[in-house]
């Protein structure tokens, strides 16, 4: 049985395309076949995984401008990691969503329903902000989890996503579920990010946290998985793999 | 004299993030999740095999698969 996550939180900067790629890269080294749809005009999971030119994008399978098999890539350095890309320079993922999308908002559920044949788990990687494309993204998925940094722009992000998501699952029928939240970026010597763990962990959301960790950023860089990235011998601190595989495992269920 | 530093008053006060992470999820009304329950019971070991590959394939474990298969049922008989 597939499963479709969606990591997201409309404020920028809280690592939803970090998440995305790192828990993509993680479930298919346990041995799904995993997708990542990059659902972000900009395309920067794309340029992350994939480093070379390709002929079709998300946009043109949702524009009926060739099958889905043609533009979904498989990744060579991470087997049974695929990816359905966006391309951020010349793609034309943004002007279907301005001009498209509104007449068809379940049009990435349906997708995503054709994709959950051939792929055991899909992470759909979104851009900041709540518009149509996102709202389509996120009814798509079975369950979102939210991204935050610990501080408090990200909190009124919370608070804003919890009360719009409400909205937009009652206007658009959708049963999605919204019960983790991801604590990024948490570095346990400031008391900022101890003091919002411990208030989020009194709350009802499952909560996670991933430490701070430059080789994200460095992985990134290099277009490489997160998990594979080595310089000088190192690579990710163990806490953050443990971060990681703990978050794999219980995501899926 | 030097100023010195009153560390009481900085380490009892809330930051504006505690407060407001208090706030936020302290009004989440959402019920919590309960804690399980242990619960056994016995099974024909060729029809538990049976079960165990059924939800392999679905990528669940013997606990997991069990805890689905009661959820579809119950879904399924309670309407």
């Amino acid at each position: 049985m597939s499963k479709t996550i969606s990591f997201h939180l409309q404020k920028g900067g809280v690592g939803k395309t970090t998440i995305s790629g790192t828990l993509s890269c993680q479930s298919a080294m346990n041995g799904f076949t995993t997708l990542l749809v990059d659902v972000d005009p900009q395309g920067n999971a794309s340029s992350w995984f994939y480093d070379g030119e390709l002929q079709y994008e998300l946009s043109d399978v949702l524009q009926g401008k060739c099958f889905i098999t043609e533009a979904i890539v498989e990744i060579p350095t991470i087997p049974n990691l695929f990816l359905l890309p966006t391309f951020g320079i010349g793609g034309g993922l943004k002007q279907y969503a301005e001009t498209k999308i509104a007449d068809e908002p379940y049009v990435l559920q349906d997708l995503v329903r054709e994709l959950s044949g051939s792929f055991e788990r899909i992470i759909l990687d979104l851009s900041p902000g709540l518009g149509k494309l996102e709202r389509s993204a996120l009814i798509a998925s079975d369950e979102i989890i939210t991204p935050m940094t610990p501080e408090v722009f990200s909190l009124d992000g919370l608070e804003i996503f919890i009360d719009e998501l409400e909205k937009i699952k009652k206007n658009l029928r959708s049963p999605v579920r919204h019960e983790k939240i991801i604590i990024n970026s948490f570095d346990e010597r400031i008391r900022q990010h101890k003091d919002i763990y411990e208030a989020a962990m009194m709350g009802s959301f499952e909560v996670f946290k991933i430490p701070v960790d430059p080789v994200f950023r460095k992985s990134q860089e290099r277009n490489v998985a997160p998990q594979l990235f080595k310089q000088r011998g190192k690579g990710l601190k163990p806490i953050t793999l443990e971060a990681i595989k703990k978050i794999d495992a219980k995501i899926w269920r | 004299m030097a100023l010195k530093k009153n560390s009481t008053v900085a380490e009892n006060e809330d930051s504006i993030s505690a407060l407001k992470a208090k706030q936020l999820f302290k009004h989440d009304s959402r019920p919590k999740k309960e804690n399980k329950v242990l619960t056994t019971f016995s099974i024909e070991p060729s029809f538990k095999r049976e079960l165990e590959e059924m939800f392999s394939g679905m990528g669940l474990g013997w606990a997991a698969g069990i805890r689905f298969a009661l959820k579809e049922f119950s879904k399924k008989y309670s309407e």
